[in-house]
């Protein structure tokens, strides 16, 4: 505890001198504008940022780089609730039901809830981080294959909470993006499938191509449909923020609180992130809730959990990036990337050698997450500015970032082609009722789940009863199968209330 | 496409043609998963895991075929009563797309881009020359700016003379 | 909205006015492509070599990462690049031994090597907790339960793999567990869910100082000098020596005075003092540099050395 109070008296030191601080309001500022536009991520932005902290010290990197990183996950929410296109999957969620509340004319509340709900979660989840880092990361190196096989399942079942109306095409575009992942070299013999002869093929699906294919571009193809009758459609009621009500906040309070210990726990594993997290609670919310049904129509506890959630895992996905040296997800792997640059590894040794840096990291989160509030006021303000704008010439502007996002991944057009593809595959789905989030989650999810599917057999020669044996993953395929059973159970035993009442 | 099959109401539609798609490549696919490829001796081989999707699959496609076919009301009757779609409007929209990344190989991206936001603005109903101009000047601009030179992205820069006039451009954006 | 286009106009003219053309090359950036992901062993060198290049030759290089099917995207990238000599790429070892079984979609000898720049040997790791300290405990050790230990490699059919199969036919039997991500490999042995990692030591540096691994052994002849203490492999009667080794290359066709240009500069950026620090830190062995014709007999050695470990 000494150390800790130490470590944290040098990181405020450094964070308070105004030539550090400013790389907080930098990188959130950067984070939130990248991660608003539709198209590209936050990600994107750190990937991007990596270059220009060449001629800065490793403290001044590390705070542009962890608050871009803050920034980026809650700006995400933004082009997610008033354009229904995430930029990272780890905000798709975010769409589910705050977009039907921008389309309700409740875009400002929507906004509040997710400004208030991303700052809470960061930084309760920073505080953790600060405080429980070495042991936490001790529970997270606890987790072999079969556990992470077991979070990724539970991930997956959280289908059918997603699914919106009919919970067979949703289990269908869920199967169907498990498949499309598995396209390409084998993650673990290295044989290429279902290449049917193009070479580009082995190189597999990149699910953020997809990602941006069917929500950004099947969304102009949706909305430009009925255009002519829509003429410029403009956002009703009042568009800014509107803070929630000391009534609602109470009446959110658990599943806040709830969101925010599992995306913490969940963020901290590494590999599997942020986006696990936030499906994990949205399906959590829903399936906890008095009224399920209403979940996907625009319900604030459908734009709190998934918020509060990613954010949290941002906190979470530093523990074994600073502890050990291990990148939870993306982010995280540029970060080292970025030490790497001025000659420090990160891991047990930066703790010893390096202390005013992990303190000034802690503080930065702390302080970035908190600035998330005014940040976001500002952000929302600017962006609700574009609704205001015909929405012709905001769907050219969106094609233009979706190529961009497309293409800066990789540096190849092909990826450009497979986007419009599936483009216009999203239009079909969105047309005939299949939901687009499954086919993203399967696809994010899928390689992870082959992988560690596989390794927990062969780890354990084939022997299939490891993933209800071990304690930790036993646990996790059983909540899991709670999530798979729940929707069903209240269907069946709503069926029969209400054939008993007539 | 409407016309009712005349077994217990179920309809042939859009919806039943893709379950038979769906379970014929579902099919397909799983004849092309191959089991000769040699594997280690405790592994279960690279075709496990996209054989059990596929399975899954197949299972999905034929319980929503049967549940399909044996429907006695259709619901669908009263989902297509909304809105009656602009379909040459979405035609368009999809041929520009497809027009303008073809054009970003050709012609680079920041002719393409211009033309681009100037033709589907115009198609999105904006007929304000001025506003037409200053959006794809100031579209094309700023992302070229922020990408190329700033980010140092290299962007496609097109074929032929183009290659050189993008060149060009890019040479004057970048810091 | 007339002002605006003025203003615009301004700027554009002030920009043609200030741009200088130089003569010779290179007079514009050079695409420095890493056709691996963010924050691995590739990637760490293409921004290490990155900055250093650009100080001798006084244009910017910008990192472009394009991963996939084993560096083949980003290396068929750099061949269908315009040979102009502004699209250079980093290569690794897994390049040759991918094309060697034919897995790569371009072949390496389409490309001209311009230097190697870290050459590392591969050494296997233990927990440092581990009963077994020495690599005569690990032979005593799978002679009584043989398929009993588990090694984190990257996975099948990588030179990881090949080791370990080689140290099978000889009487040292484990099982290989493949972790395509490095961060999962390491945590795995972190964890103790795996006794054994094989890796190069500079990206697992960290653990080795904190004392959380163990070097065993040294896949090399001899052993290294900055490590001493650990035994080579060759000391147990077994040959297998399959290094890591990453360079710079570019496209078949450029012309030979910019390549000459290139392989120049990049010899003194690999002579300067950050690269060289780089170096260090990563354990590379010191005589990593290879001109470029040498480098492409190099190669040309080991992709017959693959080949011949497939058969």
């Amino acid at each position: 505890m000494d150390w800790l109070v130490t470590v944290m008296e040098m990181g405020v030191k450094i964070i308070t001198l105004p030539n550090y601080f400013v790389f907080i309001f930098i990188g959130l500022f950067i984070g939130v504008v990248f991660g608003a536009i539709p198209g590209i991520s936050g990600l994107m932005a750190i990937i991007l940022l990596v270059p220009f902290t060449y001629p800065l010290d490793i403290i001044q990197a590390m705070l542009l780089l962890t608050s871009t990183y803050c920034g980026g996950v809650f700006g995400g929410s933004i082009s997610s609730i008033l354009l229904n296109t995430p930029g990272a999957p780890e905000s798709v969620c975010t769409t589910f039901d705050g977009y039907p509340m921008t389309r309700k004319g409740l875009a400002a509340k929507a906004l509040g809830t997710a400004i208030e709900c991303s700052a809470i979660g960061g930084f309760l989840s920073a505080v953790v981080m600060t405080v429980a880092c070495a042991p936490l990361a001790s529970v997270a190196l606890s987790f072999d294959s079969p556990e992470y096989f077991a979070l990724v399942f539970m991930g997956l079942c959280v289908v059918t909470s997603i699914s919106g109306k009919s919970l067979v095409n949703g289990v269908i575009a869920l199967f169907i993006g498990l498949f499309l992942a598995s396209v390409g070299v084998s993650p673990i013999q290295g044989v290429p499938r279902y290449d049917l002869g193009f070479p580009q093929l082995r190189a597999g699906i990149d699910f953020i191509i997809v990602m941006i294919g069917v929500f950004a571009l099947g969304e102009i193809f949706v909305r430009f449909e009925t255009l002519s009758r829509e003429e410029s459609k403009k956002i009703e009621g009042k568009v800014g923020t509107n803070l929630l009500t000391i009534k609602e906040f109470l009446a959110l309070k658990w599943t806040i609180l709830r969101s925010f210990v599992t995306g913490t726990f969940i963020g901290f594993l590494p590999g599997a992130g942020a986006t696990i997290a936030s499906f994990v609670s949205y399906g959590m919310a829903r399936n906890l809730s008095d009224d399920p049904g209403k979940f996907g129509t625009g319900v604030l506890e459908g734009v709190a959990a998934p918020e509060t959630a990613n954010n949290a895992a941002t906190g979470g996905a530093m523990i074994p990036l600073l502890t050990l040296g291990i990148p939870g997800g993306g982010a995280t792997a540029v970060m080292i990337s970025a030490f790497m640059i001025k000659g420090l590894q990160p891991g047990p040794l930066v703790f010893m050698t390096n202390p005013e840096l992990i303190g000034s990291i802690f503080v930065g989160m702390i302080i970035a997450n908190l600035l998330i509030i005014i940040f976001g006021f500002i952000a929302v303000r600017a962006f609700t500015q574009f609704l205001k704008v015909p929405y012709a010439i905001l769907a050219s502007g969106i094609t233009l970032f979706c190529f961009l996002g497309a293409f800066a991944k990789r540096n190849v057009m092909y990826d450009v082609w497979v986007m419009l593809i599936f483009g216009i595959i999203g239009y079909f789905m969105k047309k005939y009722e299949y939901p687009v989030a499954p086919l993203v989650l399967g696809m994010v999810l899928g390689p992870l789940a082959e992988d560690k599917f596989l390794s927990s057999l062969i780890s354990y020669q084939n022997d299939f009863t490891i993933f209800f044996t071990r304690p930790i993953s036993g646990t996790m395929i059983m909540v899991a199968f709670c999530f798979l059973m729940y929707p069903l159970v209240m269907m069946v035993w709503k069926k029969r209330r209400s054939a008993n009442n007539t | 496409m409407r016309e009712k099959h005349p077994r217990k109401g179920g309809k042939i539609d859009g919806d039943f043609f893709f379950c038979l798609a769906l379970i014929i490549a579902a099919c397909f696919l799983l004849s092309i998963s191959s089991t000769t490829i040699k594997v280690d001796e405790n592994s279960l081989g690279p075709f496990f895991w996209p054989k059990v999707i596929l399975v899954g699959m197949l299972i999905c496609g034929a319980m929503k075929l049967f549940f399909h076919l044996r429907k006695r009301k259709s619901i669908s009757e009263d989902n297509h009563v909304n809105v009656p779609t602009n379909y040459k409007a979405l035609i368009f929209a999809v041929v520009l797309t497809f027009g303008y990344f073809l054009g970003i190989v050709l012609v680079g991206y920041p002719i393409a881009s211009l033309i681009f936001v100037i033709a589907l603005s115009y198609l999105g109903g904006i007929r304000s020359i001025k506003l037409l101009a200053s959006v794809s000047v100031g579209l094309t601009l700023i992302t070229s700016i922020l990408f190329v030179g700033v980010m140092y992205i290299s962007l496609p820069r097109g074929v032929w003379i183009f290659y050189d006039i993008t060149n060009w451009f890019f040479s004057l954006i970048k810091f | 909205m007339k002002r605006r286009f003025v203003f615009i106009a301004a700027i554009l003219i002030l920009c043609v006015g200030v741009q200088v053309q130089a003569a010779g090359y290179p007079d514009r950036p050079i695409d420095l492509i890493v056709p691996w992901g963010a924050g691995g062993g590739a990637d760490q060198l293409g921004r290490a070599i990155g900055p250093a290049l650009e100080k001798v030759l006084k244009v910017s290089l910008p990192v472009i990462n394009i991963p996939g099917a084993v560096s083949g995207v980003g290396l068929a990238k750099v061949r269908a690049a315009r040979k102009d000599g502004y699209t250079i790429s980093v290569f690794t070892a897994d390049a040759v031994g991918a094309d060697s079984q034919g897995k790569l979609a371009v072949h390496v000898n389409e490309f001209i090597p311009l230097a190697r720049l870290m050459f590392a040997p591969s050494f296997l790791f233990v927990h440092y907790d581990s009963p077994m300290k020495t690599f005569e405990d690990l032979i005593a050790y799978t002679k009584k339960n043989p398929d009993k230990l588990k090694v984190a490699i990257t996975g099948s059919g990588s030179p990881d793999d090949l080791t370990v199969k080689y140290l099978r036919k000889n009487g040292i039997k484990m099982i290989s567990v493949p972790y395509p991500k490095p961060g999962e490999r390491y945590a795995s042995v972190l964890g103790k869910h795996n006794e054994l990692l094989y890796e190069q030591a500079g990206d697992v540096s960290q653990f080795i100082l904190a004392k959380k691994m163990r070097p065993m052994v040294v896949f090399l002849p001899k052993r290294v000098e900055s490590m001493s203490d650990v035994p080579a492999i060759q000391e147990f009667g077994l040959e297998i020596y399959l290094s890591q080794y990453r360079g710079l290359l570019i496209n078949q066709g450029v012309p030979q005075e910019k390549v000459d240009v290139l392989a120049k500069a990049i010899k003194e950026a690999y002579d300067s003092p950050s690269f060289q620090k780089f170096l260090k830190k990563m354990y590379c062995m010191p005589d990593s540099y290879m001109p470029p014709e040498e480098f492409k007999k190099f190669i040309e050695n080991d992709f017959e050395a693959y080949t011949k470990l497939w058969e």
